[in-house]
């Protein structure tokens, strides 16, 4: 089955639905005819948000404090909070009531938000054999619960996560209020059993269970940083990465430009990278409008943000997902995830990644 | 940008009654959240060339002290992410005043991920091989070295 056609027949209605309701509640920034002022809130429900993981490198140096974090939050407007309880919990799986009052005096504090809790869940603690299903459970509940003390009501389930442990725990969510979002992360593709699996549960139980999509599905383009790398290495030729990169930006060939490289005395280094730009299979955003009513909560992945004044990922097409995600009524946060620590230079730092990010996005959104 | 897991302080000697009994030394988890003790699958620990056996390893978290062979069954014992764990070695004796080279290696069992897939629903990912085909051929599995020259004082 291939993309269009599993879309169409898992979610059809839906789809006309969604964009018919999208067409009436269609992003608009222009003021209108009887406009006095000139500042008008832009007319839709996607808000901003970070997932702390954004600092791990900091936090796991003790660099910075967890309350360093959420100021921080609250300084650059992005109010929701998305965390994982197995980094930022103290004594993790068993914080003290003292602990938990000290996350509320912040939240108070700093105004934000928690709205979604990151879940691994550990289905192979034991060396010999994962957990049954009944176990899977009575462990599950251990996070279930320590996001309810924080005020998380959104739980972000990782790609591996038992689909018979979902199904299971949905009688459980809808009796305490928590959805959980299974993550579409790459290279799962839209169109797949697992997806298929979630959207046929979605259906029945929209409030307990669904879709979260992880943003790194619409990376399009190579890391600058890793490309500047394999220069600095001698494995790659500057001016053959710059115009196989162009070419690729352009929608020129592959064929026609690997023939190309092949003239221009090539290191095995230059004819991979070809192999490698042209590899990159993004998501198309347009699939996201027949899905998104199943979709409470973005996970906004990101790698590398441009250099300089420009605030635009180096990667991922946020420039085409938000506007789709405005106009056909997300009602919910992003939460910026900085994941590009591996790459990062000596002037890259996790805080300004992440600024650099909610530039970029309060441009695309108006607020 | 590297990151370092051996930290530089926190390496010594340990005394016991008066007799030098073994050394210890401090590092941090290399991933990104903390574990429950029993998914710290696979160690190895070499100083100067020297393989110590497992069972002359012990793993201090937090002030409680696990020997290598109560680490597979530490179900309830969290590692904290960023807190370091303390590795302690029996070494009668044990090491000069100066500088060592220690190596560390370990696997983390990354416990949430699909070891089993009975369904096939996701072959999109990788087959899932039988743990006994390990560790060869999959891909999740993945043993980490990591080493730095440390200077001991007493």
């Amino acid at each position: 089955m291939n993309r269009k056609h599993f879309i169409s027949t898992i979610a059809g209605a839906t789809a006309t639905a969604v964009a018919g309701a999208g067409a009436i509640a269609a992003h608009s920034v222009e003021p209108g005819e009887n406009s006095v002022s000139l500042i008008k809130a832009p007319d839709h429900k996607v808000k901003r948000g970070v997932a702390l993981y954004s600092y791990q490198r900091a936090l796991k140096s003790h660099s910075v404090t967890l309350e360093n974090c959420i100021e921080e939050l609250s300084d650059i407007g992005a109010y929701g909070i998305e965390a994982i309880g197995q980094v930022i919990i103290k004594d993790y799986p068993n914080p003290s009531d003292r602990w938990i009052g000290e996350w509320w005096e912040m939240m108070d504090k700093y105004g934000t938000t928690p709205v979604c809790y990151t879940n691994f869940h550990d289905q192979w603690l034991q060396k010999s054999r994962p957990m049954t299903t009944a176990e899977n459970l009575e462990h599950q509940m251990i996070d279930f619960n320590l996001g309810r003390r924080m005020g998380f009501t959104k739980f972000r389930m990782l790609v591996g996560t038992p689909i018979e442990l979902m199904e299971a725990a949905i009688p459980v969510c809808e009796k305490l209020g928590l959805w959980m979002g299974l993550e579409i992360h790459a290279p799962v593709p839209f169109s797949s059993r697992l997806i298929e699996r979630i959207l046929g549960l979605a259906e029945k139980h929209p409030d307990a269970i669904g879709l979260l999509p992880d943003m790194g599905i619409f990376q399009k383009y190579p890391s600058p940083s890793a490309r500047e790398q394999q220069i600095a290495q001698g494995t790659l030729t500057r001016d053959i990465a710059l115009y196989i990169e162009d070419a690729y930006r352009k929608g020129l060939d592959k064929a026609e430009v690997v023939s190309r490289v092949k003239g221009m005395k090539p290191r095995p280094g230059d004819t991979s990278y070809a192999d490698m730009v042209y590899s990159a299979n993004p998501e198309d955003p347009k699939d996201l409008i027949p899905i998104m009513k199943y979709c409470r909560h973005i996970h906004g992945k990101f790698h590398e943000m441009n250099k300089g004044s420009d605030y635009t990922d180096a990667r991922i097409i946020y420039d085409e997902v938000v506007p789709v995600l405005m106009q056909y009524g997300y009602d919910g946060y992003i939460c910026t995830e900085f994941e590009g620590q591996r790459f990062m230079d000596a002037g890259t730092d996790e805080f300004d990644q992440v600024r650099r990010q909610h530039v970029m996005l309060k441009r695309l959104m108006g607020k | 940008m590297e990151e370092k897991y051996i930290l530089k302080y926190g390496f010594r000697n340990v005394y016991q009654a008066g007799r030098i009994t073994g050394f210890q030394f401090k590092f941090v988890i290399p991933y990104y959240r903390g574990i429950y003790l029993s998914c710290l699958d696979e160690f190895s620990v070499k100083v100067d060339g020297e393989n110590f056996s497992l069972n002359n390893v012990s793993i201090k978290i937090g002030e409680r002290i696990f020997p290598w062979k109560e680490v597979d069954v530490a179900y309830d014992v969290f590692w904290t992410y960023g807190d370091p764990a303390t590795v302690i070695v029996s070494k009668p004796g044990g090491l000069e005043t100066g500088l060592h080279t220690i190596e560390l290696g370990m696997f983390i069992r990354k416990s949430y991920i699909v070891w089993t897939d009975p369904e096939g629903i996701y072959d999109f990912v990788i087959p899932p091989l039988p743990k006994s085909e390990l560790p060869d051929k999959d891909p999740r599995y993945g043993f980490q070295t990591f080493s730095d020259q440390l200077s001991l004082v007493i």
